[in-house]
């Protein structure tokens, strides 16, 4: 029998989080179309109307608003001609991570102007090149500078070409490709059984709900023409004209290969230190573009779909509906797995560092069986420090013990291994680098996996969990206890564990180990499984045991994050109100640069303290955000 | 009773007590017996034992269903003999319980005597030095007595660990503080400069990935024993521990053996970890424990250029402040579960 610790809050935090988004970035009517959608689910215009109590022009402009912006998402249903409304998390998370991806986009091509481009296309949704264009018609240079970084943007994965398609629900649209194929297949006979028959139906479905969202290179390019820049200061290649009239839109998806790269990075660099996590960056820099999606984002959002729909009679989701999403879910896993495996060579990392004069000399140490052994007194400081009778003080002379160890003298075997990284008494770049990646390959956090001589792969689909439990022990590190630490720890390598076990694996006494269970159990990091002794379950002689509860725990984590997000955007707007009679002088235009002439001074440290809050603030919600993308984005 | 006592006995009960107490520990069948002293009869063996039995002089046992008797040494029959009855039934009940000793609820329940006598005999025992008092770890209130010649077994004392019956953590911080010493020291050179010279350059080292010298179980008790830190005597399984500590605290992790460690076959990962035996399982020091140690940062920033500082929860011993109880902002981990 297992043990939840309390029922889970039934507010959704999400919805509380992206609704204040919405209100302060398209205003408080958008934000009440977004409440509704969230609290019912797929909805017809009249019901947004008579929900919302505004009227229907408006509903509709700002419907217009939300599809453009990928926020939701319509189905127009063949039979009734009715169409519904949808909530998309896409357009939500573009701007949850706005600001981020501005900047990010700034670092990667070290330009203003593509951070420039997606802004203008994050601000409009999606924009065509034309579009673009009619803002700079005078200045030529301009214009093929833009057209230059659109296609950089195209070319590494940023823009993503988009049909009509795009603004329809994907889930619905599975659906109907499903049901017209399960018509067709099952009234022309077959000689196929039924179980092969679904299977060619799955694969008949899969193959045309891709090809709705395939655009071929004809349309995104003009295949006979091509331009150079003729600045030098870029990359005189020729590159392909854009059809002007293909409407262009940021990929979310590949930026959150991006998040997914920075934790994976500092997970490196957690374990084996700054220059690995240098390389390992390198690595993911080759291969993030076509690496797998994060399938946290996939699944959830397909999830979303699935809640919508069980919130409408016409699909009965506990009988055919139910199997359908669980095809679908299955087809997105699939797609996941099969991408996991996606090589890359030494040499093309090995250019990689050489490009960036990433410096590895003296990083391996080949020189432990001339080495003079190290010696500290930190140990037997430490030992000295302590007042114990058990700990010996007395001896402080130089024989502290550490220079007792004497290495083993088997590595004449290895020998040859180094063979490749000394080259004339010199330490060879390449060499290096095949042991560091050797190194990451041979950890037991499989970072890379190498699969024959010189080729590598990362093997996203095992390091996410791992990374994920990561995360979540420093939470509990840094937030609750070390004694949590090193008790949940405990649990998930020991996977079951019982009271009196655990108190000999952690060395803790009864009674801290009491508190702890109780924290971890609070915050339901635990789960508690009664094992009875006895055939009547005698309460005084039944043990329990413990184990990790990975299957919410993550879940819970990640909601909490989001909900003190929202906690502190309304504490952000209480503290603008309460100030807005100041923040309204200080935006004024013949305010504005003369604050310190135009203020008081109090006035000018009220609006310090405001500043370095807001900051403050603005600071906690990234982090917290970069918590949740952990457990709950990639 | 003395040794002459044993002249009172018959010729026949002498020489099978003679023979029987070879070995006092040694529990004998009673066909065994008639072979001891050559007798076909069982009846006449009854005779006998009940002739030794009368004198205290052996003692009987079951193991299974067969019965079976041991000799008891002259001293110690001539204890028994000495005491009262009430005594000698209470004291063949804590010699029973051997080294993990019994609580006086668990006497007064198998002898079925009141609480007044049985707390009469064992004060009488305890002060003639024929049972002791000890405290047991595991049941901290309760009051257990074991015989006064043994030693209290390690379920009872808790092993070097306890020190009056408590954990002594101090003790266990100290070691493992030399332990993740001792393996850091081994597992990245150049980290632990001898001086704090701000003019080198400590560049963090890594050993190549066939390097297998990081120390073992076996080398850390060696170390250990030969710093004299501790007068306690550790054993390997000791050891195993506080690095199972240290592992739990994130601080180590067990070397997997290069070249047979694959992610595709994990049963090969774990046939490794239990082929790691008998003190040859070697650990080494995770990055991550050498910056919370304020170790391992590079003191040139030259060396490396200046990472974007993104934030990491693995960085909250450097970045994250302390939050402040009048912080209006402050975040909590169970506020949303606490709705």
């Amino acid at each position: 029998m297992t043990t939840s610790a309390s029922i889970l809050p039934t507010l959704s935090p999400q919805a509380s989080l992206f609704t204040t988004l919405v209100k302060n970035s398209l205003g408080s009517n958008a934000s009440i179309i977004i409440s509704i959608l969230y609290s019912y689910g797929k909805s017809t215009i009249n019901f947004l109307i008579s929900k919302s109590k505004l009227n229907k022009k408006l509903v509709k402009s700002i419907l217009v608003s939300l599809i453009q912006l990928s926020i939701t998402t319509y189905w127009t249903d063949e039979s009734s001609k009715q169409t519904y409304y949808f909530l998309n998390q896409e357009g939500l998370l573009v701007l949850l991570y706005s600001g981020d991806i501005i900047t990010h986009i700034k670092n990667y091509y070290q330009d203003d102007l593509p951070a420039e481009i997606i802004q203008n296309i994050l601000n409009y949704g999606n924009l065509t090149l034309d579009n673009y264009l009619q803002t700079n018609m005078k200045n030529r240079e301009k214009s093929s500078l833009i057209e230059f970084y659109f296609n950089k943007l195209i070319f590494d994965g940023f823009l993503m070409p988009i049909n009509s398609n795009y603004f329809k629900n994907k889930f619905e649209l599975y659906d109907q490709i499903y049901k017209k194929k399960l018509v067709t297949v099952f009234t022309n006979k077959s000689t196929l059984s039924i179980a092969k028959q679904k299977i060619q139906i799955l694969k008949e479905t899969d193959f045309e709900f891709e090809s709705y969202f395939l655009i071929d290179n004809s349309s995104i390019f003009l295949e006979n023409d091509r331009f150079m820049m003729r600045n030098n200061d870029y990359n005189k290649k020729i590159h392909k004209r854009i059809n002007g009239n293909t409407s262009f839109k940021f990929n979310l998806k590949r930026y959150l290969k991006t998040v997914r790269s920075t934790h994976l990075i500092k997970l490196v660099n957690q374990y084996l230190g700054e220059l690995p996590s240098k390389i390992y960056e390198k690595i993911l820099f080759k291969v993030e573009k076509n690496s797998p999606n994060c399938f946290n984002y996939e699944f959830n959002n397909y999830l979303n779909d699935i809640e919508f729909l069980s919130n409408n009679s016409k699909i009965d989701v506990t009988n055919d509906g139910s199997k359908l999403m669980e095809n679908y879910l299955n087809y997105v896993r699939q797609e996941y797995e099969d991408n996991s495996k996606n090589y890359f060579n030494f040499n093309d990392i090995l250019n990689l560092v050489k490009s960036d004069n990433l410096d590895l000399s003296d990083s391996i140490n080949l020189n432990f069986k001339k080495k003079k052994r190290q010696t500290s007194k930190i140990g037997k400081n430490d030992a000295k420090a302590s007042s114990k009778r058990k700990i010996n003080t007395k001896n402080d002379g130089e024989d502290d013990g550490y220079n007792d160890y004497e290495e083993d003298d088997d590595d004449d075997d290895f020998d040859d291994d180094f063979d490749d990284i000394e080259v004339d008494g010199k330490q060879s770049q390449s060499g290096l680098l095949n042991q560091h990646l050797k190194i990451l390959a041979n950890h037991s956090i499989p970072f890379l996996v190498e699969k024959t001589s010189g080729k590598y792969y990362i093997p996203f689909s095992k390091l996410i969990p791992i990374l994920k439990e990561k995360i979540y022990l420093y939470v509990i590190k840094s937030s609750v206890d070390l004694n949590c630490f090193k008790i949940l720890n405990c649990i998930i390598c020991e996977r079951l564990v019982e009271d009196k076990r655990l108190m000999n694996l952690t060395l803790i006494d009864e009674k801290t180990l009491r508190i702890c269970i109780n924290k971890l159990f609070k915050l339901q990091a635990i789960c508690i499984q009664e094992i009875p002794k006895t055939a009547h379950r005698e309460a005084s002689r039944e043990v329990f045991a413990y184990r990790f509860n990975n299957k919410n725990c993550y879940e819970i984590l990640g909601n909490n994050f989001i909900y003190e997000s929202y906690l502190i955007f309304q504490n952000l707007e209480k503290m603008r109100e309460k100030n807005s009679i100041l923040l309204s002088k200080v935006n004024r235009d013949d305010v504005k640069g003369q604050e310190e002439e135009l203020l008081l001074a109090n006035e000018l440290n009220q609006l310090k303290w405001l500043k370095e809050r807001e900051l403050n603030c603005v600071g906690r919600i990234n982090r917290a955000r970069s918590l949740w993308d952990v457990f709950s984005i990639i | 009773m003395s040794a002459a006592a044993l002249e009172n006995l018959s010729d026949k009960a002498r020489v099978l007590y003679d023979r029987m107490s070879d070995d006092c520990s040694t529990f004998y069948e009673t066909k065994e017996l008639q072979k001891l002293i050559n007798i076909k009869k069982q009846l006449d063996l009854v005779s006998i034992l009940e002739e030794l039995m009368q004198f205290k002089l052996i003692k009987p046992g079951k193991q299974g269903d067969v019965l079976k008797f041991r000799a008891v040494s002259i001293d110690d029959a001539l204890k028994v003999s000495n005491m009262t009855k009430v005594e000698a039934m209470i004291y063949s009940h804590i010699e029973a319980s051997g080294r993990e000793g019994i609580w006086t609820k668990t006497i007064k329940a198998k002898t079925n005597l009141h609480q007044h006598i049985v707390s009469k005999a064992l004060k009488s025992l305890e002060s003639q030095r024929y049972i002791k008092n000890i405290k047991s770890v595991k049941h901290p209130t309760r009051k257990i007595y074991m015989l006064y010649n043994l030693q209290p077994s390690i379920d009872v004392t808790g092993g070097p660990w306890f020190t009056d019956n408590e954990l002594d953590i101090e003790f266990i911080q100290t070691l493992l503080k030399v332990i993740w010493n001792f393996v850091a020291i081994k597992t990245f050179p150049n980290s632990f400069p001898d001086s704090n010279d701000v003019s080198l350059n400590y560049i963090q080292q890594l050993y190549p990935v066939s390097y297998n010298n990081y120390p073992s179980i076996e080398d850390i008790l060696k170390f250990i024993k030969n710093s004299e830190i501790t007068e306690v005597s550790l054993s390997l399984n000791d050891i195993r521990s506080l690095c199972n500590e240290l592992v739990y605290e994130d601080r180590f992790e067990k070397v997997l053996l290069t070249g047979n460690f694959n992610i595709k076959d994990d049963n090969n990962n774990n046939n490794n970890n239990n082929n790691n035996n008998n003190g040859q399982e070697k650990y080494k020091a995770t990055w991550q424990s050498v910056l919370e140690e304020g170790r391992g940062i590079k003191l040139d920033s030259n060396a490396y250029e200046v990472r974007e500082n993104k934030f990491s929860v693995f960085d909250y011993y450097s970045l994250v402040p302390p939050n402040q109880a009048d912080d209006p902002d402050i975040m909590y981990l169970d506020n949303w579960l606490n709705l």
